[in-house]
C-alpha cells in the first residue's frame, strides 16, 4: 500500500506468536490520539496457518467497539479512509510470530573473536546452538575435536546460519581461512549448496579468499569485522545482517506474511527492532536512562539506553508460552515457586508449566495459575538480565557489583504485565526481577503500542511522537529502592511527602519493607528522602538525603526497602510468608 | 454504518480457537522424509503398508574432518591430484586416502585413514570422513497411496482413516491393532491388563498409567500407548521406550476426553498408526493416531484449514483453569467480555458441560473439536 494522501487514521498491529493486537490511530482535535484496540489470539500455526485471520478477528472489535468499518465485504482493509468515516488511511505493523533463526557460532579464540560474534547474536532474535573456537580444539583448554563436533552439527542438525569470526583486520589470514575450509568441506558433504548460510564477520584481509572457499557451497555474507582491532568491538554491520536474515529467511515465511505485507504502509518490522526503536526515541527526547522489558509467549527482551548507549538482548528461548518450558530448564523449579505465597507441589507445577508450553495461548483463571505465571515472567526477565549484563547492560562493575545502573524509567509489556488483573502486580514483578536501585518511574505499555509507533515513525513521526506521548504508557508510579542492609525492621529510609495542595506526610520504611504511598496519575508531589546511615538511596553514599520531585501512577510511590540485591528466605515455609507480606505490602 | 450493501450490525463476531482433529474419516497426506539424503524406494501411485521401507540413507555416527593437504605437505586446491580415495568410498584403517610421488608410494608422503568408514566429501584440502553408520530404513508408517516422492529426500502418502490428534507425545513412531485396557476414559491403567495379549497392539491405557506399567508394555511389547494424561515425572523414561506415547490432555491426570475416547472405542481391533513426534511452532505437528476404518460413516473430507469457528453448539474441551478436561456445547457467546477469578477482564463464552452445568470459560482456554 503507498499513501499519496496525509494519513489521518491508521490501524497499528503487533502479531506475537500467541497474541494479535490491533490498534485504531485518529487524529483527535488537532493530535494522534488511540481510539480503540482489539485483541485475539495469534492465527499463525495450524489449522489456521494465516497470520491475517487474527488480524482480522482484531479489527471486527475495534469495528464493534467503534461502530466504525474497517473492512470490506471480502475483508479487505477499506483504505483510505472514506467520507463516511469508514477505513482507515494506513496500517502498519510488527512481527513476532516467526521462529527464531538457528545459528552456530565459529571464531579463533574463545575470549575474543567468540565472545564479539555472541554479543553480536544478542540483539537478534536466534538461538545459539554451537559455538566453537578453534582454540577449544587446539590448546586443550576445551573438549578436543570441536571442529568434528561443529561439522556433525552442520550435517545433522542444519542450522539455518553459520556466524563465523576471526582474526583482527591486518592480521595473518591463515587460520580463519582455515576455519572456513573446514566449514566448507561440511557443507559439500551435507549436499547443502548455498541453503546454509554464512555469515563472516571477521579479518577483512581474508574476505577475498572467504569469498573463494565459501562462496559456491553456502549463502555467504560478508560484514564488517566484530573485532576490528584487539582494542575495538564493531558489532553493527553482523548485527544488521542477522537481522536481514531473521527478517528474509523466517519473518517473510511467517503463513500469510505476504498479505499482511501487502496492507501495510511502512517495512513491517520485528516487534523487538520496533520496541528498541521507541525507546531510544524516548531516551533521546527526554534525556532518559531507561530500560524495557518485554516478556513474549516465546522471546523475552530486554533493551535500554544507558548513557546515551543503547543495548538490546533479545533471549529468543524464554517466555512465558512456547518458551516456558526453557523458563523451567534453566532457572530450576526451586527458583520459580519461591516467588509464590502459598505452597504448590513440585509435580504440580512442573504439570501446570509444560500444560502452559503445549497450550501456550491459554490464559490463568485462577489467582494460583496467575501467579505461578508472573513467577515464570520474574525468571524469564532475571535471566535475561543475566545475559544483558555480561553483553552491554553495565551492572557487573565492581563499583555496583550485580546491581542495574541508576535507571530514570523502567517500561515493562507483554501479556503478563500489561495485561496484570491488577497494575501493583506488574509493578512488583519488576521490581522483583530486575531490582533497580535509586529513584525511578515504573511504567507499563498498557495498550500494546510501543513497537507499532517505533514502525509507524517510519511513516508517520508526528503521530508516533504524539502517541508516544499521550497513550504510549500506563504509569505504574515511582519506585525508590534503597541500597544496603541492617537488622530486619530497623528503619531504613525516612520519607516526607508534599502534594501539589500542601499536604504533607512521613513515613518510616522499616528494612525488609515496602511500603506503598498515594499518588495519583498526573499528580506531582515533592519527597524528601532520608536514608538511615546503612542505606543509600541511588546517591552512591549510604545516609545521604535528598528532595525532588516524583510523578504519580496508578499504584503510587512504591518504596522497596528490601536492599540490594534482594534476597529470600531460604526457608520454603518463611519464603512464602515474606512473600505474601510483600504482596499485602502493595495492596495485593 | 453501510459498506457494499452490508452493515456493520449484521457482521458476526468470530473467532478462531485451538483446534483438536477428532474426525471420523478424513484424508490425509503424511510426509516421510529421510533426516538424510539417501535413496527413495518407492514411486508415485504405489501403494504402501506401514512396515514398507520407503526410504533408505546411511546415518552417520562419528564424522572425522582430516587436513590431508596440510599433512602432505601439498597445496589445498592440488590434493585432488593425490587422491587415492573418492566420494563415497568405504575405506579401512590405514587405507591411502592420499599420496604425493609416484603410485608405488617410493619417494613421497602418504595418508592413511586414521579411520573406518565413508568419504562424505574431498573439498578444500580435506578429507570428510563418517564413520559408517547404520542404514536407516524407513518405514511408510501409513496404508495408503504415495502420491509425491522428492528424490534422494523422501516421498508423500496419502491416507484414508479416522484421525484423532494428541497433545503431547514421547516421540516414534508405531503401527498395530487398537486395544483398549480401560472400560472408562477415566480409569488409570491396570498393570494386570498389559499382558501377552498386547503384543503388537496399540494399548488405550485410561486416564494416566505408572512407571511399572511403562516396563511391563515393553516387556510385552506393545506398539505404542494411548492415554489420557501423563506425569511429567516419566517423561525421560518415556523417551526411553521402544514405542511412542499420546497423550491425548495434557500433564497430570486426565480422563480421555469424550469424543476421543468414543472414536477409539468404536473402532477397537482395528489397525492403527500411532505417532509420537511433535512441533510446537513453525508449522507446528501434533502426535496422532490414525485409525484405518473400513466402512466410513460419510465421505471423507480433505484435511484442510477447518471452515469452522467458535459458536453457539460447537463441541469444546476445557484446556486450562477450574473447570479444566471437561468437554461440552457451547451453550452462548456473550458478547461483553467477563470477570475471571483472578480478576482478569476476558471474553470467552458459556459452555454446557457433559453434567449440564453452564460455566463461563475464556476464549483462549477452550478447543474445538472437530
Amino acid at each position: 500500500m503507498t499513501a499519496d494522501y496525509v494519513m489521518e487514521s491508521l490501524l497499528v498491529a503487533e502479531c506475537g506468536s500467541t497474541t494479535t493486537c490491533v490498534s485504531l490511530i485518529d487524529s483527535v482535535g488537532d493530535e494522534f490520539r488511540l481510539v480503540a484496540t482489539g485483541r485475539t489470539t495469534s492465527t499463525v500455526e495450524v489449522p489456521w496457518s494465516r497470520i491475517l485471520i487474527g488480524v482480522r478477528e482484531a479489527i471486527r472489535q475495534i469495528e464493534k467497539l467503534t461502530g466504525r468499518m474497517l473492512l470490506d465485504d471480502e475483508e479487505r482493509l477499506i483504505a483510505p479512509e472514506r467520507d463516511d468515516g469508514s477505513g482507515v488511511d494506513g496500517f502498519v505493523a510488527t512481527v513476532n510470530a516467526a521462529v527464531p533463526l538457528r545459528l552456530a557460532v565459529v571464531g579463533l579464540i574463545r575470549r575474543l573473536s567468540v565472545e564479539s560474534l555472541l554479543r553480536a547474536t544478542d540483539s537478534s532474535y536466534v538461538i545459539v546452538e554451537e559455538v566453537v573456537a578453534k582454540d577449544d580444539a587446539t590448546s586443550g583448554a576445551g573438549r578436543p575435536g570441536r571442529m568434528d563436533g561443529l561439522v556433525k552439527g552442520i550435517l545433522e542438525d542444519q542450522p539455518d546460519a553459520i556466524l563465523m569470526g576471526g582474526g583482527v583486520d591486518g592480521g595473518a589470514v591463515g587460520p580463519v581461512l582455515e576455519v572456513a575450509k573446514d566449514i566448507a568441506t561440511a557443507l559439500a558433504a551435507g549436499g547443502e549448496h548455498g541453503r546454509v548460510h554464512v555469515i563472516y564477520a571477521g579479518n577483512r584481509d581474508a574476505r577475498q579468499q572467504i569469498a573463494q572457499v565459501l562462496g559456491e557451497c553456502s549463502s555467504l555474507h560478508v560484514t564488517d569485522n566484530v573485532l576490528p582491532t584487539l582494542e575495538s568491538e564493531d558489532l553493527g554491520s553482523a548485527e544488521e545482517e542477522m537481522d536481514r536474515l531473521y527478517r528474509e529467511s523466517k519473518m517473510a515465511r511467517v503463513p500469510g506474511f505476504g498479505e499482511l505485507k501487502a496492507w501495510a504502509s511502512a517495512p513491517i518490522l520485528p516487534t523487538a527492532e520496533g520496541f528498541g526503536l521507541v525507546l531510544r526515541y524516548l531516551a533521546r527526547l527526554y534525556e532518559l536512562d531507561l530500560l524495557g522489558v518485554d516478556v513474549g509467549s516465546a522471546t523475552t527482551h530486554l533493551a535500554g539506553v544507558i548513557g546515551g548507549q543503547y543495548g538490546s538482548t533479545v533471549n529468543a528461548e524464554l517466555g512465558i508460552g512456547y518458551g516456558v518450558g526453557d523458563v523451567l530448564e534453566q532457572a530450576s523449579l526451586e527458583r520459580i515457586v519461591r516467588w509464590l505465597p502459598f505452597e504448590m507441589e513440585p509435580r504440580e507445577v512442573r504439570h501446570a508449566i509444560l500444560n502452559k508450553a503445549l497450550r501456550p495461548m491459554t490464559i490463568p483463571e485462577t489467582r494460583e495459575e496467575l501467579l505461578l505465571e508472573q513467577a515464570v515472567a520474574r525468571e524469564a526477565i532475571s535471566l535475561t538480565l543475566e545475559r544483558a549484563r555480561e553483553r552491554w547492560l553495565d551492572g557487573g562493575s565492581s563499583r555496583r557489583p550485580g546491581r542495574l545502573p541508576p535507571l530514570d524509567l523502567i517500561v515493562g509489556r507483554g501479556g503478563v504485565l500489561s495485561s496484570a488483573p491488577r497494575p501493583a502486580e506488574a509493578a512488583l514483578v519488576l521490581l522483583d526481577a530486575l531490582q533497580p536501585t535509586g529513584v525511578c518511574t515504573l511504567a507499563l505499555d498498557q495498550s500494546s503500542l510501543l513497537p507499532q509507533l517505533g514502525a509507524l515513525a517510519y511513516v508517520h513521526p508526528l503521530a508516533a511522537a504524539q502517541l508516544v506521548a499521550r497513550d504510549g504508557f500506563l504509569r505504574l508510579g515511582t519506585a525508590i529502592c534503597v541500597v544496603g542492609s541492617a537488622r530486619e525492621g530497623s528503619v531504613a529510609l525516612r520519607i516526607r511527602v508534599e502534594y501539589g495542595d500542601g499536604q504533607t506526610i512521613e513515613v518510616e520504611v522499616p528494612y525488609g519493607a515496602l511500603e506503598v504511598i498515594p499518588l495519583m496519575p498526573g499528580r506531582q508531589a515533592s519527597i524528601e528522602l532520608r536514608p538511615t546511615s546503612h542505606f543509600d538511596v541511588g546517591l552512591g553514599r549510604r545516609g545521604k538525603g535528598a528532595t525532588t520531585q516524583v510523578e504519580g501512577g496508578v499504584v503510587g510511590i512504591i518504596v522497596d526497602a528490601r536492599g540490594r540485591p534482594l534476597t529470600l528466605p531460604a526457608e520454603a515455609d518463611q519464603c512464602r510468608t515474606k512473600v505474601q507480606q510483600w504482596m499485602w505490602e502493595v495492596g495485593l | 454504518m453501510d459498506v457494499g450493501g452490508r452493515s456493520l450490525e449484521s457482521r458476526k463476531m468470530v473467532y478462531h480457537p485451538l483446534v483438536t482433529r477428532v474426525v471420523p474419516s478424513m484424508i490425509m497426506r503424511r510426509e516421510r522424509m529421510l533426516p538424510f539424503r539417501g535413496q527413495v524406494l518407492v514411486s508415485t501411485g504405489s501403494g504402501v503398508e506401514p512396515s514398507d521401507i520407503v526410504a533408505t540413507s546411511i546415518l552417520p555416527s562419528e564424522v572425522h574432518l582430516l587436513n590431508v593437504a596440510r599433512v602432505l605437505g601439498i597445496d589445498s586446491d592440488d590434493l585432488t591430484d593425490h587422491c587415492r580415495a573418492s566420494v563415497g568410498d568405504q575405506v579401512a584403517v590405514g587405507d591411502v586416502l592420499a599420496a604425493t610421488g609416484a603410485r608405488s608410494g617410493l619417494f613421497g608422503r602418504t595418508y592413511r585413514s586414521p579411520v573406518r568408514g565413508i568419504v562424505a566429501a574431498i573439498a578444500n584440502g580435506r578429507f570428510l570422513i563418517q564413520s559408517s553408520g547404520d542404514t536407516l530404513e524407513l518405514k511408510a508408517l501409513y496404508r495408503g497411496t504415495v502420491i509425491n516422492v522428492m528424490s534422494g529426500l523422501g516421498a508423500i502418502i496419502e491416507v484414508t482413516g479416522a484421525l484423532i490428534q494428541g497433545m503431547w507425545g514421547s516421540g516414534k513412531e508405531g503401527f498395530g491393532v487398537l486395544k483398549l485396557i480401560a472400560s472408562n476414559p477415566d480409569d488409570q491403567a491396570d498393570l494386570e491388563a498389559i499382558d501377552r495379549s498386547c503384543r503388537g497392539t496399540v494399548v488405550v491405557a485410561g486416564s494416566s498409567i505408572g512407571e511399572e506399567a511403562l516396563h511391563r508394555a515393553e516387556e510385552v511389547g506393545v506398539e505404542g500407548i494411548v492415554v489420557g494424561g501423563f506425569e511429567t515425572g516419566l517423561e525421560e523414561l518415556s523417551h526411553s521406550m521402544t514405542f511412542p506415547i499420546v497423550v491425548t490432555e495434557g500433564m497430570g491426570e486426565f480422563a480421555i476426553s469424550g469424543p476421543i475416547f468414543d472414536l477409539l472405542r468404536a473402532h477397537e481391533g482395528r489397525e492403527v498408526t500411532i505417532r509420537g513426534t511433535m512441533e510446537s511452532r513453525g508449522g507446528a505437528v501434533r502426535p496422532e493416531i490414525i485409525i484405518y476404518v473400513r466402512q466410513a460413516s460419510g465421505e471423507p473430507i480433505l484435511e484442510a484449514r477447518p471452515e469452522f469457528v467458535l459458536e453457539r453448539g460447537s463441541p469444546v474441551r476445557i484446556v486450562r483453569g477450574l473447570h479444566q478436561g471437561g468437554t461440552g456445547i457451547v451453550a452462548r457467546v456473550p458478547s461483553r467480555p467477563q470477570k475471571l477469578e483472578n480478576g482478569a477482564i476476558s471474553r470467552g463464552v458459556e459452555v454446557r458441560l457433559e453434567s449440564g452445568e453452564e460455566v463461563f470459560v475464556p476464549q483462549a482456554n477452550l478447543e474445538l473439536f472437530g
